[in-house]
């Protein structure tokens, strides 16, 4: 018995937090038919695969969602990395199966049956719906979970002899193929094995015959092995505790040097640090240490690291060090390069880094036009690391406006003397705080301001031109 | 200065200060909502405003159209306000803006030619534009406002010369960010061009207050919400007619003068369109009336071959003076070609709706509605008071409508003939989906509220109701605002069903034409309602399945050489009539649905005006209003006819003293109430859109004091006025009624005396009427009428007679019904044509004679196998499935070889019913009901034919099928269901309460079982039962059919 097949029906619903009490269902990212639904949905009568309107007929109350794809491959890759404390040759099988090769595990837990045990029980500890079969090959695995034919692991001749019984239905076939057997009068696997492999394959489909070899452990299928994602991590246990953050700059950069060379061997960078400080008689101390720019080097790493603890302080004495990465971005070529514009674009990702290093990460920011008619919210400030801005289109006004805007418009006791205007600005009633004002360029004080009226007729400065 | 603008430029022009008397204006640019998902205000809004505002003229000048025109000029015309309408279009690319009006009809001819030349020229609702079009202009009026500092300056020579005298820069206020830097740098182009200018506001709304809407079309047409697309909206609200004491505080007086003075130059009024009726059907040298005069005379001969009585003649002679005295002689003879081609080509063709109440047209054979048998009431056609041109609507077969399309095309040409447009607005769905998106609501989230909202039976607060719970205060109010604005906003042109526009000249020179989505069509830029306003001809060329199959079918009867026609159908047949008592009705036109087969025997109609007022009878309103159980109670005898005045009794004797059809009330009215013929017929028009307007209310009190004054009760009084309020949008015009009572006597006589034949006709026009393919054989067969499955060997591509073998039909005489290959789901026509063609005289030999054929793919091969089109050629349908399957050889050189093929197992026949149902849609097999009864799955269910031995008020199981499945609007939430099993159907009536506990039950269920109590009516024999349970067993069987579900 060589593998296991884990099965967790409604899966997005149960990791996006759903509700069971009450009926929730999704939806593909286009289209009007359910996808799939939680028990409490189904209790009401509806069925996935049933169109929206009939469901929502049915069942007042569902909450249906679109699925986010990278969101399901996502928890799909969390149950997997669970799964890996029980078996190293691990499958994924989107949206909602793996495959386990247990057999090499055996000794490990016992036997099969152990494993499968203790598996089950801790999923179910944890509330998750999952559905197992363990067979000799991964498809008759992937069959009898899906299916539910056993409730407990038993022999891979008790589990071929269920297969043959098992009708097309019951194959996982797509449904093109399903119709096509059902049409020839095919409506058993056992039937379906006693035709010539040759006609199987000419008349009916490769593919089919490929499922079948497979099945029966003729041919093998290969899986792709599911690589649990990169982390670095290093410690330094501290023989007497360091009471000042100097002493932890020593063991740091040696950490960092050996962060430095992960990295280059792999051709990687990283945005964010995590230094974890344990403490003997308080709960650990997490600083996480951000970059705008992805790094690599060890010299600038030990900068932006130095400055950024120098703001901090420690707040009890530190027996443990250690350094954790879990995120990676691929490294652009930093050789020096001829061209001058890409020089000044390092240079600039250096100073940006060393800004933030300097004043912190909150403190660096990007000014972003923003399309709104009302000064005050045409422009956003998004941090500098914040990525992907949706830039705007060519026909972008250019508009006169002051290099100062003031935060909030200061009230002006007297009309002052106009020069240019008057511009009208009317927005904002999407917001419930519609705004009528008329701008103009006026001599404030020996300034030259940008002051508006609005509907009261009150007169307000909301800026000032150098 | 409180309330008073400050204006600083350096323009240098005289100013007026707030002092001054108010200076005339006329606004010459605006767009209306026709200017799709841009304006956001209706054309008549917008003149209302502007006269509101005290302008001399206002312009709709919306982008490369004028669709919104007429509105304005209707609104205007309405309410009598001082306003001048100016007809234009502007024209809009990167770097110019131009407007062109129209002065004259000239003008206006060459406005509508420069739009249909830059729409026809890209794809539909959307146009091209280079400023050399403007260039054959020789009267237009062009405004211009260029857009950036760099003009060609051979452009503008050649724009100087070509519109001198007639060209204005156009400089506009509209107080953005660089407002003045724009104004400032169009006068100094002014200037140096010497060319004169004039003043504009860009209106694209008529209020203020309409920004919010305004934005969110801005935001809808770059497809994203208006949070996330503020880049695109404009900055302020300015875009508005504005008032003039603003306008004097903006604009320098010489530019508010120039508004006025263009305006003056432009006299054209869309009344002066002088529409002309082609006159290709009049033969050189003749006189319209005199020739439109010899066509009737000529008819009434064949119309009434012994001779019209004096009153049908002296009704002639007063419908041609009618005609001759409006002028109309063209159109009647345009519309006589149209028939008398289609007659020419064997095109079953005939004319219904209001038409059908004139003699000339029963004369022209344009229409069949006899007068001698019908009263008829040439007033509700034409009278000489309405302005409105006469509306002839005819209906053609459906497979051949196209063929007459073609020939109006081939006639006049597409300059001069074209479709009807038809404006889709947003509807309360649209609407509420489309502000969602705007206001970034949760899509999913509206959608389920609008789901579970009862449609139905809402009155005006529907609004306040659908988001009662849903959306939070503020946002729920900004949301009704919206959308209670947006209702009725246009979308989109689209082209009428049929309704063609033909002309003398070109049609351009009326209106502008573009492009549909069909390809080779044209579309005009009005609608319907426009053209009516305007005074246009239109000819409605419709289609009707029927026509179809009633051709068809005398085709099959007709002996060699000597054609039937529907007027040899011998009248007033008893067997026919008793069939159509019984309510044995499938397939017959008009009578076939539920509710018609549940009347049919209470009324028993016995001769052809008792069909008439069958038709009209079973319709929403007459049933609503309560006037159906009147008509039947004194049919039967169980109440007195009643009429308080002698002279109502002509109007109303022949429904029995009960207003049936639009007619009577006009009658009624007239003599009633005194009102005038015109006043009538306003009445009947507010009756059918009394629910939109209440205009009824109005008329209502009219009538009621009139007929008090005239000596009538109170109580008969309000008894009618309940009636007329049920009538509402669903009362008939007799005459249509009496046009379709014709066909559907022929259909009924037809199916009585030649079943096969007329099923063969209706299975071959389908998709029509009210029944599948399946249920149309399942009743042929119940009436004796052989069926032989589809073979290839016999079969042709359309369904087909045969004679019967003779021990299969009960009557000997008649023919089988071969059903054709057309039947079978994904067989190409081409294919099945090629199959028939090709087929040797003594018909295939072998599957692999078959598969030799190279139009047959794999997917075709495998749907004649599933369908068991091979018949005797292959052992089973899976065998001939599996050959079929054989992979094809390549090398034409080595011989077929037919490799031995491996044995499958033969299908069972419930499998074989599931295959049938499959590739066919209907199985000649058992009746799956019947299967499942003998199989014992069905308990004590009872056969639908013993329904009606059981006692009244007993209780029974019943299953079937289930074949129709229907919640009619006044049912108030009542569930009729039919099922059907082997012998018939069977009625199931669910009230709501039960429907609602069982709903999943009743919504999904394909073979359903039933508990309940039978009620039967002993007079009529109709059975019907009320259901106490519901019980699903379509997993009985996993059968795929086809329901009829309404809601």
């Amino acid at each position: 018995m060589r593998w296991l097949y884990l099965y967790f029906p409604q899966l997005y619903l149960h990791s996006c937090g759903a509700d069971p009490q009450q009926p929730h269902a999704l939806l593909a990212a286009r289209g009007e038919h359910l996808l799939d639904i939680n028990s409490c949905a189904r209790q009401q009568g509806l069925e996935s695969g049933m169109p929206l309107a009939t469901a929502w007929c049915l069942c007042p109350t569902l909450q249906v969602q679109r699925l986010q794809p990278e969101r399901q491959q996502h928890w799909l890759q969390q149950r997997a990395l669970w799964a890996y404390q029980y078996s190293a040759h691990i499958s994924l099988d989107p949206p909602e199966g793996l495959w386990l090769e247990v057999a090499s595990m055996a000794k490990l837990f016992g036997s099969v049956t152990q494993l499968w045990q203790r598996l089950t029980d801790e999923a179910s500890s944890m509330n998750w719906l999952l559905h197992s079969g363990v067979a000799a090959t991964p498809l008759q695995a992937k069959l009898a979970a899906y299916n539910a034919w056993f409730s407990q692991p038993t022999t891979e001749h008790d589990v071929w002899q269920r297969c043959l019984q098992a009708s097309i239905t019951e194959l996982l076939l797509p449904d093109e193929q399903q119709l096509q057997l059902q049409r020839l009068g095919i409506r058993t696997l056992q039937q379906l094995l006693r035709l010539p492999a040759a006609d199987i394959a000419s008349r009916l489909s490769p593919e089919l015959l490929r499922y079948l070899q497979q099945l029966q452990g003729r041919q093998t299928m290969t899986l792709e092995r599911f690589k649990p994602p990169l982390i670095f991590q290093d410690e330094v246990l501290f023989i007497s505790e360091v009471e000042h953050r100097n002493g932890l700059l020593f063991p740091l950069t040696r950490m960092l040097a050996s962060l430095s060379g992960f990295l280059w061997q792999r051709q990687l960078a990283t945005r964010s640090v995590h230094v974890h400080l344990s403490h003997r008689h308080q709960a650990s101390s997490h600083w996480p240490i951000e970059f705008a720019h992805a790094e690599y080097r060890q010299a600038e790493l030990l900068f932006l690291c130095r400055h950024q603890l120098e703001q901090r302080q420690l707040s009890a004495p530190v027996t443990q060090l250690s350094l954790r990465v879990e995120q990676f971005v691929a490294l652009h070529n930093q050789q020096p390069s001829l061209h001058p514009e890409a020089q000044q674009n390092a240079d600039q990702h250096l100073l940006l880094n060393r800004l933030q290093a300097k004043l912190g990460p909150h403190q660096v920011r990007r000014l972003h036009p923003d399309g709104d008619a009302r000064p005050e919210y045409a422009s956003c400030q998004p941090r500098q690391c914040d990525a992907g801005l949706a830039p705007l289109p060519n026909q972008y006004r250019r508009s006169l406006r002051p290099l100062w805007l003031l935060p909030q418009p200061l009230p002006c006791p007297t009309p002052p003397q106009c020069e240019h205007g008057p511009e009208r600005i009317s927005a904002g009633w999407w917001q419930h705080q519609s705004v009528r004002r008329d701008y103009y360029h006026a001599w404030l004080n020996g300034r030259y301001a940008w002051v508006f009226r609005d509907d009261q007729q009150q007169w307000f400065v909301h800026g000032y031109f150098s | 200065m409180p309330g008073s603008f400050v204006m600083i430029s350096n323009s240098g022009l005289s100013m007026v200060t707030s002092a001054s008397p108010l200076l005339p204006f006329a606004e010459l640019h605006c767009c209306s909502n026709f200017t799709f998902l841009t304006g956001g205000s209706h054309p008549q809004e917008l003149v209302q405003r502007a006269a509101q505002l005290g302008y001399g003229a206002l312009a709709i000048t919306d982008e490369c159209s004028v669709a919104g025109v007429v509105r304005a000029h209707q609104a205007i015309k309405d309410q009598q306000l001082a306003l001048k309408l100016i007809i234009g279009s502007s024209f809009y690319s990167q770097e110019q803006r131009f407007i062109a009006l129209a002065p004259n009809r000239a003008g206006y001819q060459e406005l509508c030619q420069l739009i249909s030349h830059c729409r026809m020229h890209a794809p539909k609702g959307e146009y091209q534009f280079h400023w050399q079009d403007l260039l054959s202009s020789q009267h237009l009026l062009l405004l211009w406002q260029p857009q950036t500092r760099h003009i060609d300056e051979h452009m503008r020579q050649t724009l100087q010369q070509q519109f001198h005298g007639r060209l204005w820069l156009l400089a506009e206020r509209l107080l953005d960010e660089h407002d003045v830097l724009r104004y400032d740098a169009i006068i100094a182009l002014a200037k140096d061009w010497q060319l004169p200018l004039t003043c504009g506001n860009d209106v694209h709304m008529h209020h203020p207050s309409r920004q919010p809407l305004q934005d969110c079309l801005t935001a809808l047409r770059h497809h994203t919400s208006v949070a996330a697309g503020r880049q695109y909206l404009f900055a302020n609200g300015e875009r508005h007619l504005r008032s003039r004491k603003k306008l004097q505080h903006l604009y320098p007086i010489e530019l508010l003068q120039a508004s006025i003075d263009i305006a003056q130059r432009c006299t054209f009024n869309l009344d002066e369109l002088s529409y002309q009726y082609p006159t290709d059907c009049l033969p050189p040298g003749r006189e319209a009336g005199e020739y439109l005069r010899e066509l009737v005379e000529q008819g009434v001969k064949k119309r009434f071959p012994k001779g019209a009585k004096a009153s049908t003649l002296a009704t002639i002679d007063k419908e041609l003076k009618l005609i001759a005295h409006k002028q109309y002689e063209h159109y009647f003879l345009t519309i006589y070609d149209i028939v008398r081609f289609a007659r020419s080509q064997n095109i079953l063709c005939q004319g219904r709706g209001s038409a059908a109440n004139s003699i000339v047209c029963y004369c022209l054979e344009i229409t069949e509605v006899n007068p001698e048998e019908v009263q008829l009431l040439f007033e509700r056609f034409i009278s000489a008071e309405r302005h409105e041109p006469p509306d002839i609507d005819v209906d053609f077969e459906s497979q051949r409508r196209e063929e007459v399309i073609q020939y109006i095309y081939r006639t006049y040409g597409r300059e001069r003939a074209a479709l009807a447009a038809t404006v889709i607005s947003y509807r309360r769905k649209s609407a509420i989906r489309d502000i969602g998106k705007a206001l970034g609501l949760d899509l999913l989230q509206l959608e389920r509220v609008m789901n579970n909202f009862g449609w139905r039976y809402r009155d005006a607060n529907w609004l306040d109701e659908l988001f009662a719970h849903s959306v939070d205060g503020a946002t729920r109010q900004l949301f009704q605002q919206l959308v209670s604005e947006l209702l009725g906003f246009p979308r989109h042109l689209s082209q009428h069903v049929g309704g063609f526009v033909i002309s003398r000249g070109p049609l351009s020179a009326l209106v502008p034409t573009e492009n549909a989505s069909m390809p080779e069509r044209s579309v005009i830029q009005w609608d319907k309602d426009d053209l009516e306003a305007l005074g246009l001809m239109k000819v409605d060329i419709l289609s009707l399945g029927m026509l179809s199959a009633l051709r068809r079918c005398l085709a099959y009867i007709s002996p060699p050489n000597k054609p039937i026609t529907l007027a040899n159908i011998p009248r007033d047949d008893p067997a026919t009539y008793a069939m159509v008592q019984k309510a044995d009705t499938v397939g017959v036109f008009q009578i076939e649905s539920r509710a018609q087969m549940n009347m049919l025997p209470r009324l028993k109609p016995k001769n052809y005006y008792d069909l008439v007022i069958q038709i009209a009878i079973v319709r929403p309103g007459p049933i609503h209003g309560d006037m159906v159980h009147p008509y039947l109670r004194r049919r039967n005898g169980e109440e007195r006819e009643d009429y308080p005045m002698e002279s109502l009794k002509p109007i109303l004797q022949r429904t029995k003293g009960i207003p049936l059809f639009q007619e009577q009330i006009i009658a009624f009215a007239m003599v009633a109430a005194n009102f005038s013929a015109t006043e009538a017929d306003q009445l009947r028009r507010a009756m059918a859109s009394w629910k939109k307007k209440g205009h009824m209310h109005r008329l209502q009190q009219r009538l009621q004091d009139n007929m008090l004054a005239n000596g009538f009760s109170l109580d008969y009084i309000q008894r009618i006025q309940r009636q007329l309020e049920g009538f509402g949008e669903y009362g008939f015009p007799e005459s249509h009624s009496a046009s379709f009572a014709l066909l559907a006597y022929a259909s009924s006589y037809l199916k009585c005396h030649y079943p096969a034949q007329f099923c063969c006709a209706l299975l071959n026009s389908q998709p029509m009427g009210f029944y599948s393919p399946a249920q149309l054989i399942n009743d042929a067969k119940r009436h004796g009428v052989s069926i032989k499955p589809v073979d290839i060997n016999h079969s042709n591509w359309d369904h087909s007679l045969e004679p019967a073998s003779s021990q299969e039909s009960s009557q000997q005489s008649q023919p089988a019904v071969r059903l054709g290959l057309r039947l079978i789901h994904g067989l190409q026509h081409s294919v099945g044509q090629q199959l028939v063609n090709l087929r040797p005289q003594h018909g295939y030999t072998s599957i692999a004679q078959v598969l030799q054929l190279n139009a047959l793919d794999s997917q075709q091969r495998q749907a004649l196998a599933s369908a068991n089109a091979f018949g005797e050629l292959a052992e089973h349908r899976y065998q001939a499935r599996w050959q079929v399957a054989e992979p094809q050889q390549q090398d034409l050189l080595t011989p077929l070889n037919t490799t031995p093929s491996w044995p499958l197992d033969a299908p069972n026949e419930v499998e074989d019913l599931l295959e049938d149902y499959h590739a066919l849609g209907l199985s000649l097999g058992r009746h799956p009901l019947e299967l499942l009864r003998q199989q014992g799955k069905l308990g004590s269910s009872l056969q639908a034919c013993e329904l009606i031995h059981q006692p009244h008020a007993s209780e029974a199981f019943v299953a079937g099928l289930v074949t129709c499945r229907q919640r009619p609007g006044t049912s108030a939430g009542v569930t009729f269901v039919t099922l059907e099993d082997e012998t018939g159907s069977s009625n199931v009536v669910v009230w709501l309460s039960t429907a609602q506990r069982q709903l999943k039950t009743l919504v999904s269920a394909r073979i359903l079982q039933v508990y309940g109590r039978i009620e039967k009516d002993d007079n009529s024999g109709i059975v019907n039962i009320i259901a106490y349970k519901l019980l699903d067993l379509s997993h009985l069987l996993e059968l795929c059919s086809q329901s009829h579900d309404f809601h």
